[in-house]
């Protein structure tokens, strides 16, 4: 038995799956910001969340960005930005390019994107292949991940530091 | 005709753009467009530019095509739903017009709404990915069409942007989802654009270089400051600042560039803005 018919069968209780979603949400919150669409493609994004941009873009930067900023609130870091930074450390830029990422789901907006995944309406393979390449070594891939996940919320509640320079941001 | 039949036959393929008016007075839009009658090879119209509330893209692009003048129908993903934007595709089809440029827009806080609910409900990946679906004669809830349309679909890309990675890994999406050419953001520098067309030759895709009337050096580091993706050599700033008539050297200069790049790409794309009155004059000096 996988991980995934484990929990498929064990969310067929509601009270397990209400408990689950709570501390699924809270702990995507603190870590990436998540924005509890419902339809998480965090794997394939490095483990920066894409709904945190303004316009929701999850196939790529909107191209108003500049210098990393993003255009609708300067302050802020473009999304897409950290995306590319994430994926290049992370060695995933190419689930970037062949991942054609549909438009999501409204209808599981604030549900749990775990339980969606395992009863299979979000298209993704895998709770386990969606978090570990299957072409990495795990001893290997497993250590990255988390570390890759600590730097990026690392640089999430540091934010950018750009508001004390002159001129362009030191990316 | 459409773009992709200009593209195929291997000519240099020109189109430049009308906005619609905030209003329903159209005389002056019209004016303009006929100014282009002959000289370009379609015209843009665009979609609420600026996110600034105006007349439809759509009805505009219907009013050229009535006129006998080539249409390129602009639509972002701003304001309308995945339901909305597939009905508009299909209105746009049996109202004649077959060049579809697909984008997701300005965002709502840089118009004069700033209030109004944004909707991005698709991006312009996924609406170029919707258009595909459609002429395939289904949509996006793979529900069978009665009749399916034909379009040229076109998106953009920035040249100028940084870091460019990202930027050309949409583009090679946009292309996975259905985009058949690409109009640019504004180019000033043909060096950095032979790299860029460099790094996206194997996408084989027809690409229409952009270019933006300068108008003054103000405008210039205006945009080098506040448009994204668009760099305006200190060498232009100065020419335009030491220059005794502003309008002659912004055609100069423009007619320059097309030169500089016309082997590179397969098209220009001239963005007038306010300027529409000088596009002739552009073609003219660079020789198309």
């Amino acid at each position: 038995m996988s991980v995934d018919d484990m929990l498929e069968s064990a969310f067929q209780n509601r009270v397990f799956a209400k408990a689950f979603f709570l501390v699924e949400r809270k702990m995507k919150e603190w870590l990436f910001d998540c924005q509890s669409c419902g339809n998480c493609v965090l794997s394939h994004t490095a483990f920066i969340c894409p709904m945190r941009c303004p316009k929701g873009q999850r196939n790529g930067p909107c191209g108003g960005a500049m210098d990393g900023r993003c255009e609708v609130d300067t302050s802020k870091r473009c999304v897409w930005d950290e995306i590319w930074e994430s994926t290049g450390q992370l060695n995933r830029v190419d689930l970037l390019v062949n991942n054609y990422e549909g438009p999501p789901d409204w209808r599981l907006c604030g549900t749990s994107a775990w339980e969606n995944m395992v009863a299979g309406r979000l298209e993704s393979p895998s709770i386990f292949e969606t978090l570990f390449r299957k072409d990495e070594p795990l001893l290997r891939e497993v250590p990255r991940v988390v570390l890759q996940i600590l730097r990026n919320w690392y640089n999430l509640i540091t934010g950018p530091s750009w508001h004390r320079y002159e001129g362009r941001p030191p990316l | 005709m459409e773009l992709l039949e200009i593209f195929e036959s291997g000519k240099f393929a020109v189109t430049s753009e009308v906005g619609p008016p905030k209003g329903v007075d159209i005389e002056a839009m019209l004016d303009d467009a006929e100014l282009l009658r002959g000289k370009v090879d379609a015209i843009n119209v665009t979609d609420q530019q600026s996110s600034v509330m105006r007349l439809g893209s759509l009805a505009v692009c219907h009013l050229l095509k009535k006129r006998g003048l080539e249409p390129v129908f602009q639509i972002t993903c701003r304001d309308r739903n995945r339901i909305a934007l597939q009905s508009d595709l299909l209105s746009a089809c049996v109202l004649g017009i077959e060049n579809v440029l697909c984008l997701t827009g300005d965002y709502v806080s840089l118009g004069d709404h700033p209030g109004a609910k944004p909707v991005f409900d698709l991006d312009s990946v996924s609406l170029l990915h919707a258009a595909s679906e459609l002429r395939q004669g289904r949509d996006l809830a793979g529900q069978k069409l009665k009749g399916s349309p034909d379009f040229c679909l076109g998106a953009v890309v920035t040249p100028g942007a940084n870091p460019l990675g990202p930027q050309i890994m949409k583009m090679e999406k946009k292309v996975k989802a259905g985009a058949q050419f690409f109009q640019t953001q504004a180019v000033y520098d043909p060096k950095r654009f032979e790299d860029f067309m460099n790094q996206v030759r194997h996408l084989n895709v027809p690409v229409m270089v952009g270019i933006v009337l300068l108008k003054s050096a103000g405008m210039a580091r205006f945009m080098n400051k506040n448009v994204a993706g668009v760099h305006v050599p200190e060498s232009l700033i100065d020419e335009m600042d030491e220059a005794e008539d502003r309008v002659q050297k912004s055609i100069e200069i423009a007619a320059r560039l097309i030169r500089e790049m016309k082997d590179l790409c397969q098209g220009v794309h001239i963005m007038p803005i306010g300027w529409e009155k000088r596009v002739p004059a552009v073609l003219e000096a660079a020789g198309l």
